[in-house]
C-alpha cells in the first residue's frame, strides 16, 4: 500500500517528468536536423566519421551519439555506431521515412514553446504553422498519407451503402485523394468532383485511371465559399471541419447542404472526440494543436458535429464511430473515426 | 519484419518525438497563470478565459488537453486541480512553478541543440540561465531533490571513516546535505563549504540556527582553483565534476590531492555512467545536457573518473555503486 510520502513523491515525479519530457524529443530532432542517421552507413560509423560528416566537433558528436544510443535509436558496437536495421527504413531517406515528420515536430516544438503568447493573441503562430493540415501534404509526408489512406478505407467500407447509392459525389477538401480512390473503386457508377484549394490536388497520378475515364474531375475552390447547383447525392468532407472555427464549421455545412439534391446526404469524417472534449487524450491534444493555427480553430466533439448538422437543416442525422483497429487491440490512441451522416430533406 | 511490427516501431519514434507537446502544454498553462485561477470549487472555461485573458476556444482546448493528461480533472462544466497536484501548482513550499519555468527555459536551449553542438556556436548558454540570481534557487532545489537521499547512503557506506574525521572540505555543496548529515553524526568534525558566492549564500541560509552551524566555515571560489595545502582529512565533490571540461576535472583533482593531509581521502558521488557512455539512459542524456549547458563539460564515465584520479596522484581508488543511478568514487592521497 502506498504511504502518503510515496504518493507525494509519485505525484511530484509525474509533474517533473512531464516538464522534462522534451529532452529525448530534442535529441532526436537535433540528429534529424544535422542529418545524422543518413550519415551512418550499414556497416556503422565511428565518432570521428560522424562528426566530420555532420560538421560537429567529435566531443559533442560523441555525447549526441551516446544519447541516441541510450534512447535506442542507435546501437554501439565499439568503435562504431549503427542504425538498428528495424529503424533504418524510418530514419533514412526512402518511402517509409519519417525524417520529414521529425523535422516538422521540431518546428512545431519551437511554436509550442510560445504557446501561451499565441493562445493569448499576443503573437501569431508562424504563417506556415499547420501547413500540413491546410495544404496537401501527401508529397512531403508519405507515411502520413499511408495512414490516412488506411483510415479512409475503413470508413468507406463501413459506409458502403451510403457510397454505393450515390451517382454524383462532391468531395470538399479531399486533395490527397485517399477517400476518392476508395469511393470510386467501390462505386463504379459514380462520378466524382473533387474541390481543393489552389495547388492542393496531388492525387492525379494515383487516380489517373479515374481521371482518364472521365469519372473524376477536379475544381479549385474553398469550402467556405463554394457554390454549386443542388445536384449531388453525396457530399464528403474528410478531415475538413476541424480546420475551421465554430462559425466556419456551420458555414461549410450549410454550403454542402446547398449543393445537395433533395434527399442527398452529407458525410463528414474526423477523429472521434468524446462529448467532454477530453478523450481520447491524443485527440484532445490534436484539438490544441489545431487551435494554434489561428484563433478560434478546434476539433469539435462528435456530439457537436451532430448538432451542427441538425442546425443546418439535415434530418435525420446519424453520428457513429468507426474503429480503425479492433477495440481489443493494444495502443492506437487515434483508434476511432467519427462519421456524421445527415440527409437533406426531400 | 511484419507490418504490425513496422507500424509499432514507427509509432515508437513518432511518440517519442511528439512527447514535447506534453511539456509545452504544462509550460503554457503556467505561463498564462491558469492554476492561480482555479479555486477548490473548480472553474469553468468562461472563468478561466476571463481571468487569464484568453478567448474561450483557446481556454477550452487548453483545459481539455490538461484534463486529457490528468493534470486537471473535469466534472460537468467545471475543471479542478486534483488534490494530489494542488500543492505543486500553488504558491506554498512544495510549489513546482519556479522549477517548471526553469525547465521551460531549458527546453528553449534543447530546441536549438543542433546549433549549440556546432563548434562555431557562441550564443547564450543554459548555465547563464541556471545560475541567474532569480533562477539559481529553483535550480539548486531540483539538484537537491535528485540527490539528497544519497547523503545518508554515502555516510552509511563510510560509517567506519565518518567518526574519525576532523576537517572536511565540501566543494560545490549545493545546499550542503552531504555535510549536514556528517555534521549530525560526528560532533567533532569541522566542514568547510567552498562554492561560488551566489550558491554559498543560499546554503548559508539553509543552515542558520542549526546546532552544528559553528562548525561550518564558508569560503568562496572557483572549484578548479582550490587554494589549500595539506589541511583536510576528506575532500568531497559530489555531483560537481560534470560542470567541468576534461582538463578542468584533472586540474581540480590535482588541487584536491594537494588540499588533503597525507592518507586523506577524496570522495565523489556522481551519476553512474558505464564505459560506453551510453547507459544508463538518464546519465547519457544528462551528459549531453551538461554539454549544452556549458559548451565544454560532460558527465564523465565512472572509469574515466578513476583514470583521472590516478593521473592526479590518488591511489587505492575504488568505485562503489550506491544504487543503480549513483556511484561513489573514492581514493587515498
Amino acid at each position: 500500500m502506498t504511504t502518503p510520502d510515496e504518493a507525494w513523491l509519485d505525484s511530484w515525479a509525474r509533474v517533473i517528468t512531464m516538464g522534462a519530457i522534451f529532452q529525448p524529443a530534442n535529441i532526436v530532432f537535433a540528429a534529424a536536423e544535422v542529418d545524422l542517421f543518413s550519415r551512418v552507413p550499414e556497416q556503422g560509423a565511428t565518432v570521428d566519421e560522424v562528426a566530420a560528416a555532420v560538421k560537429i566537433e567529435p566531443f559533442g558528436a560523441r555525447l549526441l551519439l551516446n544519447a541516441l544510443t541510450a534512447l535506442g535509436m542507435l546501437v554501439y558496437r565499439e568503435p562504431r555506431y549503427h542504425v538498428p536495421p528495424e529503424l533504418r527504413p524510418f530514419l533514412t531517406p526512402g518511402p517509409e521515412t519519417v525524417l520529414p515528420n521529425l523535422k516538422r515536430f521540431a518546428y512545431e516544438n519551437g511554436v509550442w514553446l510560445r504557446m501561451a503568447r499565441i493562445l493569448r493573441g499576443e503573437e501569431p503562430a508562424p504563417a506556415d504553422y499547420g501547413d500540413e493540415f491546410w495544404h496537401n501534404y501527401s508529397d512531403k509526408y508519405p507515411g502520413l498519407k499511408g495512414f490516412n489512406r488506411y483510415c479512409a478505407g475503413k470508413v468507406v467500407k463501413a459506409n458502403r451503402e451510403t457510397i454505393t447509392s450515390a451517382t454524383r459525389i462532391l468531395d470538399l477538401g479531399g486533395g490527397d485523394g485517399v477517400f476518392a480512390g476508395w469511393a470510386l473503386d467501390l462505386n463504379p457508377s459514380a462520378s466524382y468532383l473533387l474541390v481543393e484549394l489552389p495547388d492542393g490536388v496531388k492525387c492525379q497520378a494515383d487516380l489517373a485511371r479515374h481521371v482518364e475515364s472521365g469519372r473524376l474531375r477536379f475544381q479549385t475552390g474553398d469550402a467556405r465559399t463554394f457554390e454549386h447547383e443542388p445536384v449531388f447525392d453525396l457530399v464528403v468532407m474528410n478531415e475538413l471541419t476541424e480546420l475551421f472555427t465554430k462559425e466556419e464549421k456551420a458555414l461549410i455545412v450549410r454550403r454542402a447542404l446547398n449543393a445537395l439534391a433533395p434527399g442527398g446526404r452529407l458525410m463528414a469524417i474526423k477523429f472521434s472526440l468524446n462529448a467532454d472534449g477530453i478523450e481520447p487524450a491524443s485527440i484532445a491534444m490534436l484539438s490544441l494543436r489545431l487551435s494554434l493555427m489561428r484563433p478560434g480553430v478546434y476539433l469539435e466533439t462528435d456530439e457537436e458535429l451532430g448538432l451542427i448538422f441538425r442546425d443546418a437543416g439535415f434530418d435525420p442525422v446519424d453520428v457513429r464511430q468507426v474503429y480503425l483497429v479492433e477495440p481489443s487491440a493494444e495502443g492506437a490512441g487515434r483508434s476511432k473515426k467519427c462519421v456524421a451522416i445527415g440527409r437533406k430533406p426531400a | 519484419m511484419r507490418e504490425e511490427e513496422l507500424r509499432a516501431v514507427r509509432s515508437g519514434i513518432i511518440g517519442a518525438c511528439n512527447a514535447h507537446r506534453l511539456a509545452n502544454l504544462l509550460f503554457a498553462s503556467i505561463e498564462v497563470g491558469l492554476y492561480d485561477q482555479i479555486p477548490e470549487e473548480g472553474a469553468t472555461v468562461e472563468d478561466i478565459a476571463r481571468a487569464c485573458n484568453l478567448d474561450q476556444t483557446a481556454a477550452r482546448v487548453l483545459m481539455q488537453s490538461l484534463a486529457a493528461t490528468g493534470i486537471l480533472a473535469a466534472q460537468g462544466r467545471r475543471f479542478f486541480l486534483p488534490c494530489e497536484y494542488a500543492q505543486f501548482f500553488g504558491a506554498g513550499p512544495s510549489s513546482l512553478l519556479p522549477h517548471i519555468r526553469l525547465l521551460h527555459e531549458e527546453s528553449e536551449f534543447w530546441s536549438r541543440a543542433a546549433e549549440v553542438l556546432r563548434p562555431s556556436y557562441d550564443g547564450p548558454l543554459l548555465a547563464d540561465v541556471q545560475f541567474r540570481s532569480d533562477a539559481v534557487g529553483a535550480y539548486m532545489d531540483l539538484v537537491e531533490w535528485n540527490n539528497r537521499a544519497y547523503a545518508a547512503l554515502l555516510w552509511d557506506r563510510m560509517s567506519d571513516l565518518a567518526p574519525l574525521l576532523r576537517q572536511v572540505l565540501d566543494v560545490g555543496p549545493g545546499y550542503g546535505y552531504f555535510s549536514s548529515t556528517l555534521l549530525q553524526r560526528n560532533e567533532q568534525v569541522v566542514v568547510t563549504f567552498y562554492d561560488l558566492e551566489n550558491a554559498l549564500g543560499r546554503c548559508r541560509q539553509r543552515h542558520e540556527g542549526q546546532p552544528y552551524t559553528d562548525r561550518i566555515r564558508w569560503e568562496c571560489g572557483e572549484a578548479p582553483a582550490l587554494p589549500y595545502d595539506g589541511e583536510f582529512d576528506v575532500v568531497m565533490a559530489n555531483d560537481l565534476l560534470h560542470y567541468f571540461s576534461g582538463a578542468e576535472k584533472l586540474t581540480f583533482l590535482r588541487a584536491a590531492h594537494k588540499a588533503l593531509k597525507p592518507q586523506g581521502r577524496f570522495m565523489v558521488v556522481k551519476f553512474h555512467l558505464d564505459e560506453s557512455g551510453c547507459a544508463p539512459q538518464n546519465a547519457a542524456l544528462f551528459s549531453l545536457k551538461m554539454f549544452l549547458t556549458t559548451h565544454k563539460s560532460h558527465l564523465e564515465t565512472d572509469e574515466e573518473l578513476e583514470m583521472l584520479a590516478r593521473d592526479a596522484g590518488f591511489r587505492n581508488i575504488e568505485r562503489i555503486r550506491l544504487d543503480e543511478l549513483k556511484t561513489l568514487v573514492t581514493g587515498i592521497n
